[in-house]
């Protein structure tokens, strides 16, 4: 006796397009029940509408803005400082023996643990924010692009040196393409990264952004903006995340 | 009496993928006294190859034949350049080779083709290499690639292609760089054995267009008597020269010289010396710790 393989496959598809609902109805149910207190515990209605007045009354645009910009600023300068110096430590013995000592000692440190040291360098200035940013996602990345010069096929190298390329073209023809696919996994962790620490920055003291206007809403008690800030914070993450999964099959496709 | 190489440099002429039994000359491998030391973990060193010498003419075909450790590779590596001689000289055209160059094509066991280059691309990397303009690089890849008889899968990617129309495609792109020499590295062992027997045949024909030198190392007997103008023969442990064979078959050969009578004795000579060099080698290994 049992289920027959399509109910068993009808299913699964009802649980795959019921999960969202039902976890969100279970937290409105148990929001309203009194069970727990509903003003630190709204439930997804009162959330919606936090949210809605944030975007219609409040600075929602202006607060999405401003941590996309300190994200982008952060994961770009730190991605393409993290290639230049991971290629170089990666092909160059001396570039490695000169700078991964340091870098080794500097990577375990948690951006987090920089906010009091970068209050007092930068202030509440943009420039904190990129920097912690930044710190979170150079390591990741060096370190991507360090090894994945080093794991490049030796046998390609070998076949372009048989071709006559100079060592020159070894870094454009062969090298970086060769490499890519580990800097690319490197640059993905790093997405998440920078969302990671994003909070630590925000929350170091500014005046827009969304995970500043979780803490403000928390001090307020407006608990329904907290979380919502919180659920646009995933969301936003997550999308870019797939984003640059989709856009790193684009660019290394081969691997 | 080695020849001389031509005064004009080979690339001047128009077309010179196209001449026939190298006119100019270029091609002559000489390998003198060449001994390789490897250094393994335990400070022990490791004779690999012993006192080796070979001479290889302009437009000749060698096959480089032993069992597995008789530093066949090594001394193949070495012509590359990739490998720096412990002992003895290796000459291209009278110049000591002290790295890889664009003058020494190089075939591998496996393809290696860069993934991220078009077929096309693949092939037109050498010419590009050399300075030729984007025109001409990928005109001579297209003519090679035709010669392979892969033309039409120009635009696609190598991992589009089955393994031996890689290796195929790996092939043109070493000779579309018009090397002195060809090397190649037990190109077809990797193949199954229809795909590698048409693999030779095709290798042939367009040694037999180009005359390019090809030192070709193999432990396959037949692929190497099949192939070959000379089959030399070497021993393991260390790794020596036990014998030059020269193989008179009629060219152009077909596959059914693998039937020929003069064929079954070579091989019989070849199998016989590989043979009691493999045993040697194996009581070698029972005997040391």
């Amino acid at each position: 006796m049992g289920i027959s393989k399509q109910q068993q496959q009808r299913l699964n598809r009802w649980a795959l397009i019921l999960s969202i609902p039902l976890f969100l109805g279970s937290w409105e149910i148990i929001s309203r029940s009194g069970v727990v207190n509903s003003v630190l515990f709204p439930p997804p209605t009162r959330v919606a509408i936090a949210l809605y007045q944030w975007a219609t009354e409040g600075s929602l645009i202006v607060d999405v803005a401003m941590s996309l910009s300190r994200v982008l600023v952060g994961f770009i300068s730190g991605a393409i400082a993290g290639i230049v110096v991971g290629i170089l430590t990666g092909r160059y013995q001396f570039m490695a023996n000169l700078l991964s000592p340091v870098f080794q000692l500097l990577r375990p440190i948690p951006p987090i643990a920089f906010v009091p040291i970068v209050i007092l360098w930068f202030g509440l200035s943009e420039l904190g924010k990129w920097f912690l940013v930044f710190w979170g996602v150079f390591f990741t990345v060096w370190i991507a692009a360090h090894l994945g010069v080093q794991r490049v096929d030796k046998t390609l190298i070998r076949a372009a040196q048989c071709l006559g390329t100079p060592e020159q073209r070894m870094l454009p023809e062969v090298l970086l393409p060769g490499s890519l696919p580990y800097i690319f996994v490197g640059l993905r962790t790093s997405v998440s990264i920078s969302f990671y620490t994003l909070v630590a920055a925000e929350l170091a003291g500014t005046f827009s952004g969304v995970a500043y206007r979780i803490d403000i809403a928390q001090q307020n008690l407006q608990i329904g903006q907290s979380l919502g800030g919180l659920l646009i914070l995933g969301l936003i993450s997550a999308t870019a995340d797939k984003l640059f999964g989709a856009f790193s099959k684009k660019i290394v496709w081969w691997s | 009496m080695k020849p001389e190489p031509a005064a004009s440099t080979p690339k001047t002429g128009v077309h010179r993928h196209k001449t026939r039994n190298r006119p100019d000359g270029f091609g002559f491998v000489a390998i003198k006294q060449l001994s390789i030391v490897f250094d393994t973990a335990g400070k022990q060193r490791l004779l690999a190859v012993d006192n080796v010498s070979i001479e290889i003419y302009p437009g000749e075909f060698v096959c480089l034949i032993g069992p597995s450790g008789c530093g066949k590779s090594t001394v193949l590596n070495s012509i590359a350049g990739f490998i720096p001689p412990t002992q003895g000289t290796i000459t291209v055209d009278y110049r000591v080779i002290d790295q890889p160059g664009g003058d020494r094509g190089m075939v591998f066991q496996q393809p290696s083709l860069f993934p991220w280059k078009t077929v096309l691309g693949n092939v037109a990397h050498g010419p590009l290499m050399a300075g030729k303009s984007k025109a001409i690089a990928y005109r001579i890849a297209q003519d090679f690639l035709e010669m392979v008889g892969l033309a039409r899968f120009a635009k696609q990617y190598p991992m589009m292609l089955s393994g031996g129309m890689q290796q195929r495609v790996a092939i043109a792109r070493a000779l579309a760089n018009s090397p002195q020499v060809l090397l190649m590295d037990e190109p077809f062992g990797a193949l199954d054995a229809q795909t590698r027997i048409m693999m030779q045949e095709n290798l042939l024909k367009l040694w037999e267009d180009l005359k390019t030198t090809v030192v070709f190392v193999t432990h396959d007997i037949d692929e190497a008597i099949f192939l070959a103008d000379r089959v030399v023969v070497m021993s393991a442990n260390p790794g020596r020269i036990l014998a030059d064979i020269r193989i008179s078959l009629p060219r152009p050969r077909s596959i059914e010289v693998l039937l020929d009578k003069e064929f079954a004795a070579l091989k019989k000579d070849c199998f016989d010396l590989i043979r009691r060099e493999s045993l040697l080698a194996f009581e070698q290994q029972k005997i040391e710790p």
